[in-house]
């Protein structure tokens, strides 16, 4: 084999990591709405922030391969965090209180991984569903914080670098959730191409393999429940911030339900699912739910077992496999089909 | 004497909880264990078969018993047609899917009980012989409850007996253990799978029938007592029978107590001893592990 | 010569079972070692309480002369011990170049690296790549493993523990499943394997144990019956006895 045509495999196999130009199309479609449907922008926000929900999710299930029922805990302690912020402590900086609300999901996933990481399977969902009802629980025990079965309402934030306020139009919220929902997509898209990011998709695929080739599975795993804990932890602060409320919704099974169904509609493990299947809910939803509430949640319960039973991996598997056949490099390709014959 | 008969109150009221707990629990932790599906629908069964003797009784004025055989049997035939055409394709499923396929199924059932009983919880009519209570001197308990506590029992131990001391009941162990040798050894581990899924299903029928004064019938059921479930299962452990009733009784008993001492706080102090149960013995108290 | 492996008075019992009974072993440097005894003698069980998979009752294994009977499996991989598995255990999605880049990763100890290394990374792919051209799968690199025959996949399992440069490297059974067509080229990968790693191979199939091996331990019911050259195993009447009398073999 030359040289030359080893190096086309390797850059067919390292082309995964490069950006294509198809990943500029999220940022153009959310620029287009910005200009093209300033009526949707309060919609549209809500819709950004959930996508940074989404794409945590999809760290853990998609690549980390570990199924939880739990993951609004994090949401809402990162809600709560930056609520109690605002209301208690008086500080209403809107990036104080996200980082503030990272660190919170983030410390709360990494003393909950700890102890929920030991198991697997049934116990392991059993216990992130323990985690979430007993956070729900506390949450609604200390209502001098968190406002109790009422929600914690009264947060009023400061303008966006001491400048925008967040305003009825939805302009402020929905650029800054935008802006930081694009950070949160270039860390992911960073972390994911990483030596890191591929030794967890490898423990999805196999941990016993890679014990085998010397890596500390219990140790990335946890790392990687962290960081989807504490992005967890930053949607909920977002979300607190720009509806200036926090419920306790934000720590239900529903919530984590919800998210899950948003993955698998979208297409786990793909990074771009969140970005479609989010909006699609969203807009099914409203479709759906504007006669009686009870026909969207039939449509939706049938659209999931359908996905499971004939479309695994939801919108984005279905586009793969119509497209599948185009992955390799053609030059890399041609040669190989050379070399075998 | 006081704090004795409300020790023996709490004991006793817990228990009956504990029973609907288990009624509805084990076959989940049958199935669970046999079939390796995740099935967070469970609930599904217990509702509608609650919802059908509701039904038979008030609508139709059916007896007590002859309601619950119906209930009992419609929905073991309604859990066997789904394990042959929904379930069995669940098999080696990823957990994922299982999750997914049981979310989509709680929706499914949630939408269809709204749509036809509508969205609040439906009244429960007992039989006059069951609305009185049973005395001993100053202490009574409601007869329903007592009724509740002996139907409990008894399925324990029908079915701790039929599964040590019958064939079926030595197939269904093998099964647990090891499907694969079972089947070279001649287990129909197919036909094993549905009876047991039915028999699961029946069950979770009788329960959520017997329980309905204690735990409401309305269309979110599925979703709202999953946790319950779930949490007797993972912590009695997984595919046995002794297992999910003394961890029904274990969560009934304290769940009453918690509920008399400090209401408030009762359901933070279970998810809390579930979370430090299931962090020290994942595979639940009684489970064996896999 | 310090050994490379050695276990002293090994024990494991599964309640009152006991699978593995004071095993003494030494592996040297440059060993070609085979592991060889009827079916339930207990070999898997041995392999993995020299991996650490499983933990033993009683008694030590050192590794380069270091007690390490309380490491756990990964930790012993990073000091040199690599294994493979009588049944594959593949990254069955990705493709066969990345299973060995992750190997070349963990063993370059950048597997835990949250940041952006192409560089490394790409040498990596590079060193893969050539690993797998040596043996002939170079052609299959970009292919997902799932796609390939159970014996190429075979041959990927041997390849991996390769590129983690072990210094001692047990293979569980690599001939196992693996159809003619690749089973030479297996026999020739075993055979490449560089001279101061210490190998020990589980393996029914006796061809390749007396090709292969230059010392042979026989272990019966957990322990270890009789070890010494193919000659001596061959003629010693126990092994004979216990082993090659009940089988039919030629």
């Amino acid at each position: 084999m030359n040289s030359s045509l080893k190096a086309s495999i390797i850059d067919a196999h390292q082309r995964r990591d490069r950006l294509h130009p198809y990943e500029v199309l999220p940022w153009l479609t959310a620029a287009l709405i910005f200009f093209l449907f300033p009526q949707f922008l309060n919609l549209g926000a809500h819709v950004l922030v959930t996508i940074i929900f989404v794409l945590s999710m999809d760290l853990l299930i998609g690549y980390a391969g570990i199924v939880t029922l739990g993951h609004a805990a994090f949401y809402g302690a990162g809600a709560y965090a930056a609520g109690i912020l605002c209301v208690s402590a008086g500080i209403n900086e809107p990036f104080t209180g996200l980082a503030v609300g990272t660190i919170v999901g983030g410390v709360v996933g990494i003393l909950s991984g700890l102890m929920i990481l030991r198991t697997r399977g049934l116990a392991l969902l059993i216990l992130s569903l323990a985690l979430l009802l007993l956070l729900q629980e506390a949450a609604n025990q200390a209502s001098a914080w968190t406002g109790g079965a009422d929600g914690l309402s009264g947060m009023s934030m400061a303008p966006l670098f001491g400048k925008y306020r967040f305003g009825l139009d939805g302009k402020v919220i929905y650029l800054y959730s935008l802006g930081v929902l694009f950070v949160c997509w270039l860390f992911l898209r960073m972390l994911l191409a990483t030596p890191f990011g591929r030794s967890v998709v490898g423990i999805r695929e196999n941990a016993v393999r890679m014990a085998a080739i010397g890596a500390n599975v219990r140790r990335r795993e946890l790392a990687i429940f962290t960081i989807a804990a504490a992005m967890a932890g930053l949607a909920g602060a977002l979300a607190a911030q720009i509806d200036q409320f926090v419920s306790l919704n934000m720590l239900s099974f529903e919530l984590s339900g919800m998210v899950l169904v948003i993955l698998a509609l979208g297409g786990v493990s793909r990074l771009y699912g969140a970005f479609l299947g989010t909006p699609v809910f969203f807009i099914a939803q409203d479709y759906l739910s504007k006669d009686n509430p009870v026909y969207w949640n039939f449509w939706l319960g049938l659209l999931l077992v359908a996905i499971v039973l004939f479309a695994r991996g939801g919108v984005l598997g279905i586009l793969a496999r119509g497209f599948g056949r185009m992955r390799l490099q053609p030059a890399a390709s041609s040669a190989l089909s050379q070399a075998r014959s | 004497m006081a704090l004795f008969q409300t020790v023996l109150g709490v004991l006793l009221h817990g228990l009956a909880y504990a029973m609907v707990l288990y009624l509805i629990s084990v076959g989940l932790s049958v199935t669970m264990g046999l079939l390796g599906i995740a099935n967070l629908a469970h609930g599904i069964f217990a509702m509608a078969g609650g919802y059908l003797t509701m039904t038979l009784l008030s609508a139709q004025g059916w007896s007590l018993p002859l309601a619950l055989a119906v209930s009992f049997l419609g929905i073991a035939t309604l859990g066997a047609i789904m394990e042959r055409l929904l379930y069995a394709r669940l098999h080696g499923a990823s957990e994922l899917d299982q999750v997914l396929f049981s979310i989509g199924l709680i929706f499914i059932g949630t939408a269809a009980f709204q749509y036809v009983f509508g969205p609040l919880a439906i009244r429960v009519s007992l039989p006059a012989a069951l609305r009185g209570a049973i005395s001993f001197g100053e202490f009574s308990f409601p007869t329903y409850r007592a009724l509740l506590i002996v139907s409990g029992v008894a399925v324990f131990a029908a079915l701790w007996l039929s599964i040590e001391h019958t064939l079926i009941g030595a197939r269904v162990r093998a099964t647990v253990e090891n499907p694969t040798m079972a089947k070279t050894l001649g287990v129909n581990t197919r036909l094993l799978y549905t009876g047991v899924f039915a028999l699961g299903s029946g069950l979770a029928a009788l329960g959520g029938s017997l329980g309905a004064e204690l735990i409401p019938l309305f269309p979110n059921y599925a979703s709202v007592h999953l946790a319950s479930f779930l949490i007797v299962v993972a912590v009695g452990g997984l595919g046995t029978i002794k297992g999910p009733f003394f961890a029904a009784i274990l969560l009934g008993v304290a769940d009453t107590a918690c509920k008399l001492i400090a209401p408030d706080m009762a359901a933070f102090f279970t998810y809390a001893a579930v979370f430090a149960i299931l962090t020290v013995k994942p595979n639940g108290l009684f489970g064996i592990a896999k | 010569m310090t050994a490379l492996l050695a276990t002293q008075a090994l024990c494991k019992s599964f309640g009152p079972l006991v699978v593995t009974d004071h095993v003494d072993f030494v592996l040297w440097p440059g060993a070609r070692h085979a592991l060889i005894g009827p079916n339930g003698a207990g070999k898997t069980t041995f392999v993995n309480l020299l991996t650490g998979n499983l933990r033993p009752t009683s008694g030590t294994i050192s590794l380069l002369g270091e007690d390490v009977t309380s490491l756990s499996f990964d930790s012993r991989v990073r000091k040199g011990l690599v294994r493979t598995f009588q049944i594959n255990q593949l990254l069955m999605a990705l493709s066969v170049l990345e299973n060995v880049q992750l190997a070349v990763l963990e063993r370059e100890r950048v597997g835990s690296r949250p940041l952006p290394a192409v560089a490394v990374q790409r040498r990596a792919a590079e060193e893969a790549l050539d690993l797998l051209e040596a043996f002939g799968l170079a052609e299959v690199a970009l292919d997902r493993v799932a796609t390939l025959p159970y014996g190429r996949q075979r041959l990927v399992e041997v390849v991996v523990a390769m590129a983690m440069r072990p210094k001692v490297l047990l293979l569980d059974e690599p001939a196992a499943g693996v159809p003619p067509s690749d089973s030479r080229k297996m026999m020739e990968l075993i055979g490449s394997l560089p001279g101061d790693m210490a190998v020990l191979i589980i393996e029914h199939d006796m061809d390749l144990v007396f090709r292969f091996a230059q010392e042979i331990t026989v272990l019966a019911q957990g322990a270890v019956l009789c070890q010494g050259n193919p000659g001596q195993i061959v003629d010693n009447p126990l092994v004979r006895e216990v082993y090659l009398g009940t089988q039919s073999h030629g």
